[in-house]
């Protein structure tokens, strides 16, 4: 399988510690990541964390799933970053704009 | 809800442990945890505190503890090098699924990272091999923090959260102690729910299997589905194997089980992985001691995955069904809907072929040969008819441990306990003390190699000081037998580094104070090992086993599990 880049992002808990355990994660697979960014979300005490680095789909799966088993992690997902264009993104009202 | 005003933050910790219905403890003092050893000193009552002889040995016990009970483990050792000494047990007990709470001091707050005396950052060192951990820095933390420990700890995938409490929150005062146990956190969803479209698909696959294999792993007893196991086999007439972690959820007794998968397996349970048509896979991950070479692992058949842990679905083998939750209520509910079955004479056929030809060609030279020297197997066997059954063994790690799964006769579950994924020289010692603690009613049988006994070798001290009777069976090699089985297969009778010149283990015994015994004479093994199992208190039987005997069957690693070999010469096919 080949390397893309990828955006995995995590819904957190704001407590001490997630993020390391995350990177963790990261280290074990031997991936360097290549952006991390923390958020804040609508929920008080709860953040988003991005994080892009390049690598393939199945350890990607397997990095996202860890992460979900991290006690303080609502939900994790990715995406490959090449999807983020704002044709997925805004689709119909591109298409729209350009009638 | 209890209340209490005006305690310390130590006496709030073991009054924690208290409401946590914990009775028994394991652990070793030093400075930073004298406060709470000084509260523990009132509390010697209500609190059986084990003073093992190093850390290593109280992490392990506490593994032990809870492996033979299925209650959380709790071990306790101070900052730094106290802290430091924990981390094997703690990533043993991560790989095992075991509950652990590791109590570990800190410096006062307000020297953290100053690189104070016996400062160790241990939460950072600890958090790829925990489920959880947390440092607490204040007294008032201390009820809800333990609350939460033990919660995780317990549920979902069991395993080992350290909980760091620097000195300060030990001394300092809590105006009110009041105790809520902690029924759920909202980012943490320990139990999925199982999933009635997964068990009617997994129900489909099973009715219309005619070669099903049932593979046992660990989470049957983790999730207490020992009798749902057996009913959903019986019912559909599916025969059983275990993993090495999975042994004892059925009893090794029963019609229907085949015995253990992997490397060192049996081979009826290996090639009927390679065989069936359909793997109900409970409770266990697919580990490469297991699977060998994945690329040709069952071959034939759809796979039912049964985990609680979302992660282990997809990670080895992709299942054809996936039903994460807890093993007990999966089962029940296949046990309920699938189909009855009559026995399934043909495929039951392939497993006494298997095992015929196991017997013949390993398993009789194994445990009655005719001469030489003591076999492994042969100790293994005579302590498993004496025990008929009942005992709880544990190993340590090595070729003794391969002997000790393939020979053993398991009627009760959790009777098992070995170092699985981790594959830990020293866990065993300790890991009978801690068994022993926990089951005082049952026989606690520790096969140990003279390896892995001189890891942790000191804790006969705890067993001595301790009362604690074990019965420790030396499988005494004079090598690191496992290391120079693989060296005598695979690197040309290279035998670097694997000889040991050992000592007497019967005068180290006796400084002890723990009777024993050597034993090198086939004709003395049966007495000998009914004289250890009739001694009131613990017993050291150093068995002089032959020098270069092999374990097998054995799929050499990164293998098919089709590639069985039955000896040095012979490859199997
Ligand atoms: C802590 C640790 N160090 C090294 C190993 C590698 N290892 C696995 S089995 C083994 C030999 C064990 O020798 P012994 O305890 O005498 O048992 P035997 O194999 O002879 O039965 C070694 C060194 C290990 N598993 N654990
Ligand atoms: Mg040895």
């Amino acid at each position: 399988m080949d390397n893309r880049e990828y955006t995995v992002t995590a819904l957190t808990e704001n407590k001490i510690g997630v993020l390391n355990r995350i990177t963790a994660i990261y280290l074990r697979h031997k991936i360097n990541m290549e952006g991390v960014r923390v958020i804040d979300t609508q929920v008080p005490g709860v953040s988003m964390i991005t994080i892009s680095s390049y690598g393939t789909e199945e350890v990607m799966e397997r990095i996202v799933r860890q992460i979900r088993r991290i006690v303080e992690v609502f939900d994790s997902r990715y995406k490959a970053v090449e999807s983020i264009t704002p044709e997925n993104i805004y689709g119909e009202i591109l298409s729209g704009l350009g009638d | 809800m209890t209340e209490k005003r005006n305690i310390t933050g130590a006496e709030a910790l073991l009054l924690s442990l208290l409401e946590e219905g914990v009775t028994d403890l394991f652990g070793y003092p030093g400075g930073a945890i004298i406060p709470l050893y000084d509260k523990l000193y009132d509390y010697t009552d209500r609190l059986n505190h084990i003073l093992t002889r190093h850390e290593q040995g109280a992490v392990h016990a506490a593994q032990g503890y809870a492996r033979a009970t299925g209650r959380v483990g709790v071990c306790m050792a101070t900052s730094g090098p106290g802290a430091t000494n924990l981390i094997t047990g703690i990533a043993d007990a991560m790989v095992d699924s075991t509950p652990l709470v590791c109590i570990t001091a800190q410096v006062a707050a307000s020297l953290l990272g100053t690189d104070a005396f016996q400062e160790a950052d241990i939460i950072s060192m600890t958090i790829p091999v925990t489920k959880w951990n947390h440092q607490v820095t204040s007294a008032a933390e201390l009820p809800e923090t333990i609350a939460k420990a033990f919660y995780i700890a317990r549920t979902g995938r069991p395993g080992p959260v350290v909980i760091d409490i620097t000195k300060n929150a030990q001394t300092e005062i809590l105006d009110s102690f009041v105790y809520t146990p902690c029924t759920g956190l909202r980012s943490y969803l320990p139990e999925p729910e199982v999933r009635d479209e997964a068990v009617a698909r997994a129900v489909e696959l099973i009715d219309a299997s005619r070669r099903p294999l049932m593979i046992t792993g660990q989470g049957v007893m983790l999730s207490g589905g020992e009798a749902e196991a057996a009913r959903l086999a019986e019912r559909c007439a599916i025969p059983v194997a275990t993993t090495l972690m999975g042994l004892s959820a059925v009893p090794t007794s029963h019609p229907l089980f085949v015995g253990r998968v992997g490397m060192h397996g049996n081979v009826a349970a290996n090639e009927m992985t390679q065989q069936a048509d359909l793997l109900i896979a409970v409770g266990m991950r697919f580990s490469d001691r297991v699977t060998g070479d994945v690329s040709h692992y069952a071959p034939n058949a759809r796979i039912i995955h049964i985990d609680i842990d979302a992660a282990e679905h997809g990670k080895i083998v992709k299942p054809d069904v996936s039903i994460c939750g807890d093993a007990r209520k999966a089962l029940s509910a296949l046990a309920d809907k699938a189909a009855p079955r009559a026995e399934r004479r043909e495929w039951m056929e392939t497993a006494r072929e298997a095992y015929e030809r196991e017997r013949r060609y390993v398993i009789d030279g194994c445990i009655s040969p005719a001469e030489g020297d003591i076999t492994m197997g042969e100790a293994v066997d005579k302590v498993a008819s004496v025990c008929g059954g009942e005992a709880i063994i544990v190993t340590d790690v090595g070729q003794h441990q391969m002997f000790a799964s393939r020979y053993s006769r398991l009627n009760r579950p959790r009777s098992f306990i070995t170092s699985g994924g981790l594959g830990t020289m020293g866990f065993g010692l300790p890991a009978a003390i801690g068994a022993k603690v926990g089951c005082p009613d049952r026989e606690v049988v520790l096969f140990v190699g003279d390896g892995g006994l001189q890891m942790t070798v000191q804790e006969l001290g705890t067993v001595m000081q301790s009362g604690i009777a074990v019965k420790i069976a030396v499988l005494d090699n004079g090598y690191l037998g496992m290391v120079r089985q693989w060296q005598q297969l695979f690197f040309e009778s290279r035998y670097s580094f694997t000889s040991l010149a050992d000592p007497d283990f019967t005068i180290l015994a006796s400084a002890y104070g723990i009777a024993s015994r050597r034993v090198s004479a086939r004709d003395s093994l049966e007495e000998a090992v009914r004289e250890m199992l009739a001694h009131d208190g613990p017993y050291l039987l150093d068995i002089a086993v032959e020098r270069e005997g092999n374990v097998f069957p054995m799929v050499p690693a990164g293998k098919s599990i089709s590639n069985l070999i039955f000896s040095e010469l012979n490859d199997g096919q």
